[in-house]
């Protein structure tokens, strides 16, 4: 049974994800956050196997979450995916280059989803 | 010390000359060069000596012949230092060898001179190779038996030793003709794969120079790499590439902040840190516009970056370059192409729904108008720039206004853009410029185009439908058009209006200024339903209908066209009129009051209390265009306004049954 | 589509400055019909083509005519006869090579040689599908004017231009 977190300061595109998941039948269980900060801190309380991370969102920003998150050696082999509505190819690089593990574009497209996620071999 | 007595003697044995290091051909002539020195040096020495010996001998001739040849040799090493040919050179060189072999063989020192000679085929050959070598082999063969001649035949030691030099000095010719054929065979093969090669990298670098796709390569600090094809040079507008960060050829086209993005990218290519087509998906670089740092022409680019081991296992960036200006372009114009012919298909969907004598009004109303315009236009002196620019704005401002009531969507869209333009211009706050007009007109041009479509449109339907050629009634289709007008309006308001018409005079339809009435009525039923007629649950909580009531008639009477408009709506809302009126500031605090000045404000040019510039109304175009018209025809207007009970508009205009 | 016409509208101003010596006022433009009826006795037709297809025409009447060609070759001349032609034709080619530069250039448009059409309400055989030719007058002489019209062949994606 795999654990993620899914960070989205949404609650519909949080549930498009988690829904997203179950259509890939894989057993997991979801833990939520609607921003950096709080997301930070499950992260503490709970091994995760999987981050689901969307770009903007209030207080900590994706991106300052991934990087808060490289920085400590424990989470350096972390699987995170940023989910953006982002396209600008240069935001995907900096994601990439701060240690995002792949990235998906919403809308999100079922198959290229259900490929990154068994590219990580959760 | 030492080092400079080193080049000293370096300088003398290569006759002055850099030693050659890289050129191959040049390199082996100075070795020639090298060899013939040391010749002339050892046999000078060896003059040098037999002539002191001949002298202290007391044999002042053969002393002097040495001391000549010791001169002579002296003179070719002089020469050697001047850029006399090589082989002329070295041949007397070789006679005076020649010579002193000659004397050492023909005096008491024959031996050692004999034995000596057979060493000369050696430096023949290689001096002067296969042809040439041989041949002073022989001539100095020639001399050696013409001197020796009777010992030749004299039996015991002489005639062994002669035989036997002889013998050793054809041997030694032998083999060194073998060794020359060789060597030459060597050399043919050697040049054949030289010139192999060097035809492989000329046909490589003619492909890579013609090739419009520009190839090179990038090294770990994103250097431009030598060995670039011709092309980047030809899109990049720049020279002398190489060893140039490839970034900054980009700085004047990327932001900065998006150059270090860049460098993270260069960075996860060349180190395979993402699978490729991941890299793919995100270059940046697959589409982008190309600033140029100096000219700043721009262009539109795609380049690609693959990661690469280069000849010295280091790693680098295989990038290509290609200028897909003109592709993107073509891409434009067929998109372009493409939702022009979807408007037009959809233009033709609307027209297609109308009745054909609508239509034809339509039509005849629009050309009018544009007549109307173009005398405008070509009047000159007659009226100012700007009362030009408003005839025209008026002009389209009904053909619009007709459009609109038919469900001409797309014409009435262009006919709005039209009025855009005019009133950016009169926005300038200054006079309408020749450009401008000049502008306007092709644009006009383009309406009238369109309405031609219209036309043509209508003659094919008529060919199919007979329907078309019956008279429809004209009073009917006056007032359908008025009473679609109102549905339309209406509709486009969230509000329920009908239009009753109690009475229509044929006379005035038939024989009357039909064009102009119908578009002041229109105005006038617009201005009710958007402004008067209030929206159906506020007529609920006031008591009223639902449905807002508007009744017309237009009679003739007293030589007079009589229009009265009358609706339930809730009359002219003054406190609106003065709240635009304080914003533009165009009345003083006693005027905002003042319910005549407020009424001659709505009638301005460019007055309008509506919030939103839709397509129905709010221009504030229409009601001065009602005032203008109604005077321009020596008629008059009253009006009368009570809140909340409604609003009655009548109008007189002078008329000849 | 008026980008096309401006570099025709500012060669025709400048070759008359330059050369006639004299200054022509551009009026605003107007749309005539193709067919329409006409003063003018002598028109210079350029034709251009490649990216668009069409043709400049300046045309104009008998009076400036000979007045153009009084200033240019210094004698009078009291009707239209080949000097006239020749001299018209003269600048209406230097207008053209004018223009032909920016044109090139910047649209990659090919301009042809240009023609000369003469005679009382001479037709021109205009290009193009409609029925129309937007005319860009000059006031020329203080009191005399010559016209200077294109017409275009519709292409692709050039209605919003």
């Amino acid at each position: 049974m795999k654990t993620i977190l899914v960070v989205d300061d949404s609650q519909i595109m949080r549930n498009i994800v988690k829904n997203t998941f179950l259509l890939i039948k894989i057993p997991c269980s979801f833990i939520e956050a609607d921003n950096g900060q709080d997301a930070l801190k499950e992260l503490e309380k709970n091994p995760v196997d999987l981050v689901l991370l969307d770009w903007n969102m209030p207080r900590l920003s994706g991106i300052d979450f991934l990087k808060q998150v490289r920085a400590n050696s424990k989470y350096a082999k972390l699987p995170i995916i940023m989910v953006t509505s982002e396209a600008a190819k240069y935001n995907v690089i900096e994601a990439l280059q701060s240690g995002a593990t792949d990235y998906i574009i919403k809308p999100i497209n079922e198959k290229k989803f259900t490929e990154k996620i068994l590219k990580i071999d959760l | 010390m030492f080092k400079s007595i080193i080049e000293i003697l370096l300088k003398g044995f290569f006759s002055g000359q850099e030693i050659e290091t890289t050129d191959l051909l040049k390199a082996d002539q100075q070795i020639k060069g090298l060899l013939h020195n040391i010749l002339l040096l050892l046999g000078g020495t060896l003059m040098f000596c037999m002539g002191l010996y001949r002298y202290s001998q007391g044999n002042n001739v053969l002393a002097a012949i040495e001391f000549s040849l010791l001169g002579i040799m002296i003179l070719l090493y002089i020469l050697s230092f001047f850029k006399i040919s090589f082989n002329v050179l070295s041949f007397f060189t070789m006679l005076s060898l020649i010579a002193i072999a000659t004397i050492a063989i023909s005096g008491d020192l024959y031996i050692i001179g004999m034995l000596v000679s057979i060493l000369f085929p050696i430096i023949f050959l290689l001096l002067f190779g296969l042809k040439i070598g041989i041949a002073l082999s022989m001539l100095l063969l020639m001399v050696i038996v013409v001197l020796r001649f009777p010992f030749f035949f004299t039996p015991g030691f002489n005639q062994y030793f002669h035989l036997g030099i002889v013998g050793l000095y054809f041997f030694m010719v032998i083999i060194q003709i073998f060794n020359a054929l060789s060597l030459n065979f060597r050399n043919n093969v050697i040049a054949n794969i030289t010139n192999s090669l060097r035809a492989e990298h000329d046909q490589m670098a003619a492909m890579k120079d013609n090739l419009k796709t520009a190839i090179f390569l990038l090294n770990e600090k994103i250097e431009i790499q030598p060995q670039y094809s011709r092309s980047l040079e030809t899109i990049v507008q720049e020279e002398d590439l190489a060893g140039e960060n490839f970034l900054t050829i980009l700085s004047s086209s990327i932001k900065p902040k998006d150059i270090k993005t860049l460098e993270y990218f260069f960075d996860m290519v060349i180190n395979r840190k993402f699978e490729s087509e991941m890299l793919e998906d995100i270059n940046p670089l697959t589409q982008f516009v190309f600033i140029n740092r100096k000219t700043l022409e721009e262009k539109t680019l795609r380049c690609t970056f693959s990661p690469i081991t280069g000849k010295d296992n280091k790693p680098y960036l295989l990038a290509t370059m290609e200028d897909i200006t003109r592709e993107i372009e073509l891409q434009q114009q067929l998109s372009e192409e493409d939702n022009r012919r979807q408007n037009e298909m959809n233009a033709v969907y609307e027209i297609v729904h109308l009745d054909s004598q609508v239509l034809l009004d339509f039509i005849e109303d629009a050309d009018f108008e544009f007549s109307h315009i173009n005398a405008i236009l070509k009047a000159d002196k007659r009226s100012t720039p700007t009362q030009v620019l408003n005839e025209i704005y008026n002009s389209i401002h009904s053909i619009k206004s007709n459009a609109l009531i038919l469900g001409l969507n797309s014409y009435s869209q262009q006919l709005h853009s039209y009025e855009d333009e005019i009133k950016s211009i009169r926005n300038l706050d200054k006079e309408p410029t020749f450009e401008d007009f000049l502008r306007l007109t092709f644009l006009l041009e383009t309406l009238i185009k369109t309405n031609d479509g219209f036309k043509q449109i209508i003659d094919k339907i008529s060919a199919f439908s007979k329907k078309s050629t019956a008279q429809k009634d004209e009073i009917k289709v006056f007032a359908e058009l008025l009473e679609e007008n109102v549905r339309k309006t209406s509709l486009g308001k969230g509000k329920i209006v009908n239009l009753k018409i109690t009475e229509l005079d044929e006379q005035v339809i038939q024989r009357g200024p039909r064009r102009i009435i119908k578009d002041m009525i229109t105005q006038l039923l617009r201005n009710s339903v958007s402004h008067g007629i209030e929206a159906p649950e506020d007529r609920i909580t006031l008591g009223k209908t639902e449905a807002g009531n508007i009744t017309l008639s237009i009679t003739t009477a007293n030589d007079n066209i009589h229009i009265v408009l009358q609706d339930d709506g809730k009359g002219i809302d003054f406190t609106a009129v003065a709240e635009k009126a304080k914003q533009l500031n165009l009345l003083n605090e006693t005027e905002l009051t003042n319910q005549s000045k407020l009424l001659n404000l709505l009638f301005s040019t460019n007055f309008s209390t509506a919030k939103i510039v839709d397509l129905y109304a709010g221009r504030g175009a229409g009601l001065s265009i009602v005032k203008k018209t109604i005077n321009d025809m020596n008629g008059t207007l009253k009006l009368k306004t009570k809140e909340n009970v409604g609003v009655k508009w009548t109008i007189d205009i002078p008329f000849k049954a | 589509m008026e980008k096309y016409i401006t570099p025709f509208i500012v060669a025709c101003e400048e070759v008359f400055a330059h050369f006639v010596g004299t200054k022509l006022t551009a009026e605003r433009p107007y749309i005539t019909q193709k067919d329409e009826e006409h003063e003018w006795v002598v028109s210079g037709i350029i034709g251009f083509s490649r990216e668009a297809r069409g043709a400049v025409v300046i045309s104009m009447r008998k009076e400036p005519a000979l007045k153009i060609t009084e200033m240019l070759t210094g004698k009078k001349h009291s009707d239209i006869d080949e000097e006239v032609i020749d001299a018209i034709g003269e600048i209406v080619n230097i207008i053209a090579g004018n223009a032909k530069k920016g044109l090139e250039e910047s649209f990659k448009l090919a301009i042809s040689l240009p023609t000369i059409v003469r005679g009382l309400n001479h037709d021109i055989t205009w290009p193009g599908d409609s029925a129309r030719v937007i005319a860009v007058p000059f006031k020329i002489f203080e009191d005399e004017s010559i016209c200077l019209s294109i017409a275009m062949e519709s292409l692709a994606g050039n209605s919003n231009v």
